[in-house]
């Protein structure tokens, strides 16, 4: 009967054995499986309980704070409606959005550098202060933009070109991202025809109308197929120009209403963007021809999406990609044809034109720091890449401060301030009016803020976007250093 | 007359420190609920602890000569239990305080009885009555307090029992003395057919009895784990009082007869052995329990996350079956291992006591209760960690549960007792 007694002993002391190796399976190695099972309450729990990192503007200014109720859980508390496409929300019922949820990692304090004190709390079940993040939008700034621009659907941004920091951003409609924990305002949202959710800074979508001749004279200048000084004559200046049985008529040369002036050929390429010729525009891009317009407009970003810190939307050259039939080419050259592009693209593409041909890395924020002020994360500036050479920039820009100076940009004129620019009126083929457009940056020596703005169906670039323009850089100047 | 005293030293030290630990967890989980140590808190561990010490001081009296390490083992464990009862609902842990108190009170008084464990033996067949009129009793008087749709307890006035718990060391008490007296039979004769020595089925009536009652527990009362329970018992002790393999074997295969058809003609039984084989896919389902638990268990990790720091309340019945989720989150793998060891330790302990007593009946019945112990741990854990399909028995000494305390003591104070007997048999 002992014998049998131990072997049952012994049959215990295996099964028991068995057992806690089965409960390391659970409890170390699928440990982490586990726990971040969609079904695990405490998910949530730590999610309402974590003191979600503030986010400043770049002087120090609240803009993403946070109050801890008596129950302490955590709400998130936005102080700039304007910022809230931005900045996005971070909410239970919908999840977190732009910023909050592309520095989610570090605004929950998931990402942290290792301090023993980190441990400890974690050890003390301290609740977890997440880092704090510094933008490098200047809310002052910021503020007066969301004033300058219309109540209508219209996006504009402020970047520094030196640095590639963005400055402000608004885009309208927006909406107050501290609201929408209320069913019915997020339904409000919902049904928006005008989409207040999106980005149109960053995830608008247009066809880039004249300023896209920027791109245009940057690849003809570049590529040495063109100078400034390229003279157009007669029916080259003016048009009609007919292409594949396509007729580009006489009335979309622009030459009737150059800032007021009448000009007459033969022209020079110069005054050709000067005054926003299409027509002499759509004979340099067939020069260019298709593979080379393409390669200069991937250079300058279109066809991929520039590393930001929210999402972008990828700018497009056209529906195939792979090359452009004569007259979509021709169209393309002066904006229209296939091109679609984001605002932030334009605003890069200006950007090179400053900044001697780099495009800057964009910007948004300048540094992620712990709760003990310890800098996590630095501001991550770069070049995105260099379309063209400095000396063809030099000359762009010059043709830029012309059309300030004496073209069609003459409403963004800014007393005392050099500046160049570059109106756009883009065709949306619908009968509605035309998107207006202008990008610009000031001053031209050593620029300090390039701007971009675009009113949708606002009508002319030059009547309409300049003069808003023309207020932005006026409210950045004073604000930005030298 | 002189009163014949022993202080029983060691045991009184091991209690004091196994007290330490249970007062020390309950300052804890004070300071963790209102940031400092409430005295009121530690009202009620106190109580327990004091318990304790009076009842080593008792045995010095009436069972002198017993053995020193089971109850502060048993002691340890069941103030753990207390802890982290009282963690998940303060009220439970005091009403879980009154049960022990009742348990070890029951102890006190078997140990102080003049009578010796081996009359126990005389009245087998009363036990085994006993424990089948409460089992049908049951089944047509009881009440479902907890809305399973079965009814498992009987109630009067506001109290509940679940009869199944006093069953386990009745039926244990009554096949050790089954097995004594036909010991000689059971491994001597032999039915021959052919080259195949098959038992003496005449003998065999009691398997074929529990075989009907596991069955009957499994169909009228969907308490697989009892059956599960009943069946291990038994065949452990037959495998002890017969020295033969082929009964635990044929045993274990009427069983698993039993099972499969059960599978087949109960849904509630193969829907079980769905969620064991793939609790994912049920996991908002019938599957919700284990999933959460092992949830629960993975958020434990090696140390856990503290006594009243981690979430176990949402696992459904953490108070009772799934005691051990809330464990191994708050404890800690670590804490888990050491509560095991413990048991481990006292089913040891126990044997040990059976190796050594020469009397067949005690030595049958002490290995019997420690089966009880082993085995009920084993379904239960096993089916917590998907060792096996889920079935719900108490965790011993740790779980929630009046009747399973009172249990529980039962055995250890049967334990207690047998020890204390073979002590003076050797002197």
């Amino acid at each position: 009967m002992n014998a049998n007694i131990r072997r049952l002993g012994v049959f215990f002391l295996v099964a028991f054995a068995i057992i806690i190796v089965d409960l390391t399976y659970w409890q170390v190695f699928d440990a982490a499986g586990l726990q971040a099972r969609a079904d695990n309450p405490r998910l949530r729990y730590a999610a309402i309980h974590v003191r979600r990192g503030l986010i400043w503007d770049r002087n120090g200014t609240v803009l993403a704070g946070r109050s801890v109720d008596q129950y302490g859980v955590v709400h998130r508390t936005y102080l700039d409606p304007s910022l809230s496409q931005v900045i996005g929300y971070s909410s239970q019922q919908y999840g977190n959005s732009e910023l909050e949820a592309s520095y989610n990692d570090y605004l929950t304090g998931q990402k942290v550098g290792t301090s023993w004190q980190a441990e400890i709390d974690q050890l003390e079940h301290k609740p977890v202060v997440g880092n704090n993040v510094t933008l490098t939008i200047d809310d002052r700034l910021q503020k007066e933009i969301a004033n300058i621009m219309p109540d209508q659907p219209s996006s504009a941004m402020v970047a520094d070109p030196r640095t590639g920091e963005i400055l402000g951003m608004v885009s309208k409609p927006s909406f107050d991202a501290g609201q929408i924990g209320n069913p019915s305002y997020w339904q409000a949202l919902l049904n928006n025809p005008d989409e207040p959710l999106i980005n149109r800074a960053v995830s608008g979508f247009y066809p880039p109308g004249s300023t896209f001749k920027v791109v245009t004279l940057s690849a003809a200048l570049d590529s040495g197929v063109y100078s400034l000084d390229s003279q157009f004559d007669g029916q080259q200046a003016t048009g009609p120009l007919t292409v594949q049985g396509h007729v580009y008529p006489a009335t979309i040369n622009n030459l009737g209403d150059c800032g007021g002036r009448v000009v007459s050929p033969p022209i020079s390429l110069e005054e050709a963007l000067v005054c926003s010729d299409n027509i002499v525009f759509a004979q340099v891009g067939l020069r260019l021809g298709s593979s080379r317009f393409i390669d200069y407009a991937q250079r300058f970003g279109l066809g991929s999406v520039p590393s930001f810190d929210i999402p972008v939307a990828e700018s497009r050259i056209g529906p195939s990609g792979s090359s452009l039939d004569p007259v979509t080419l021709a169209s393309s050259a002066f904006g229209q044809g296939g091109l679609h592009v984001t605002p932030l693209q334009m605003l890069l593409s200006v950007e090179a034109i400053a900044d001697e041909g780099r495009i800057p890395r964009p910007v948004l924020v300048r540094s992620v720091t712990a709760p003990d002020g310890s800098v996590v994360q630095n501001e991550q500036t770069g070049t995105l890449g260099q379309p063209i050479s400095s000396g063809a920039a030099d000359l762009v820009k010059q043709a830029m401060t012309q059309v300030v100076g004496v073209g069609t940009g003459v409403l963004a004129q800014v007393p005392g301030v050099t500046m160049a620019g570059k109106t756009g009126t883009a065709e949306t083929g619908d009968g509605k009016p035309p998107h207006a457009w202008f990008v610009c940056f000031a001053p031209i020596n050593h620029p300090r803020v390039a701007v971009v703005v675009m009113v949708e169906h606002g009508g002319e670039g030059a009547t309409v976007a300049a003069p808003l323009a023309k207020q932005i850089v006026q409210a950045a100047l004073p604000l930005v250093p030298q | 007359m002189r009163i014949r005293y022993t202080f029983r030293t060691a045991e009184f030290v091991l209690l004091i420190l196994a007290g330490a630990i249970v007062i020390g967890g309950f300052c804890l989980l004070s300071a963790v609920d209102h940031r400092h140590i409430v005295t009121g808190d530690l009202r009620y561990p106190a109580l327990y602890v004091g318990s304790t010490l009076l009842l080593s001081l008792w045995m010095g009296r009436f069972a002198p000569r017993s053995d020193q390490l089971i109850l502060p083992t048993v002691s340890l464990l069941a103030g753990v239990g207390v802890l982290v009862i009282s963690r998940l609902d303060p009220s439970l842990g005091h009403k879980q305080v009154v049960w022990i108190l009742l348990g070890e009170t029951g102890v006190a008084i078997l140990l102080a009885l003049p009578r010796s464990v081996g009359a126990l033996r005389l009245y087998k067949y009363t036990w085994a009555f006993i424990g089948l009129v409460l089992i049908i009793a049951t089944i047509f008087l009881g009440t479902d307090i907890n809305g399973s749709g079965y009814r498992r307890w009987i109630g009067y006035h506001g109290i509940f029992f679940q009869p199944v718990e006093l069953l386990k060391p009745l039926i244990a008490i009554f096949f050790a003395a089954y097995l004594d007296e036909k010991h000689e039979l059971l491994t001597g004769a032999r039915l021959r057919i052919g080259r195949l020595r098959l038992p003496p089925f005449q003998y065999l009536g009691p398997l074929v009895l529990i075989w009907s009652l596991s069955l009957l527990l499994l169909v009228k009362q969907n308490d697989l784990g009892s059956a599960l329970l009943f069946l291990g018992i038994f065949l452990a002790m037959l495998y002890i009082g017969t020295a033969r393999a082929v009964y635990p074997l044929t045993g274990l295969g009427m069983f698993a007869a039993g099972v499969f058809a059960s599978f087949h003609l109960f849904p509630h039984v193969r829907l079980r052995t769905e969620v064991w084989l793939d609790p994912w896919a049920h996991s908002t389902g019938s599957g919700f329990q284990l999933v959460q638990g092992l949830i629960a268990l993975g958020a434990g990790g090696i140390g856990g996350q503290g006594l009243g720091q981690g979430q176990p309340l949402n696992v459904p019945v953490v108070t009772t079956d799934f005691i051990l989720a809330a464990i191994g989150e708050e404890l800690g793998l670590a804490g888990i291992a050491a509560l095991l060891g413990l048991l481990l330790f006292l089913i040891f302990r126990g044997m040990a006591i059976a190796v050594e007593d020469p009397d067949g009946f005690r030595k049958l019945l002490a290995a019997g209760l420690m089966a009880i112990l082993g085995i009920q741990t084993i379904v239960i854990v096993g089916g917590t960690t998907r060792l096996m399909p889920l079935t719900g028995v108490p965790l011993p000494f740790l779980s929630y549960g009046g009747s399973s305390a009172l249990a529980n003591y039962l055995i250890a104070g049967l334990l207690l007792k047998i020890s204390s007997e073979r002590a003076q048999v050797q002197t």
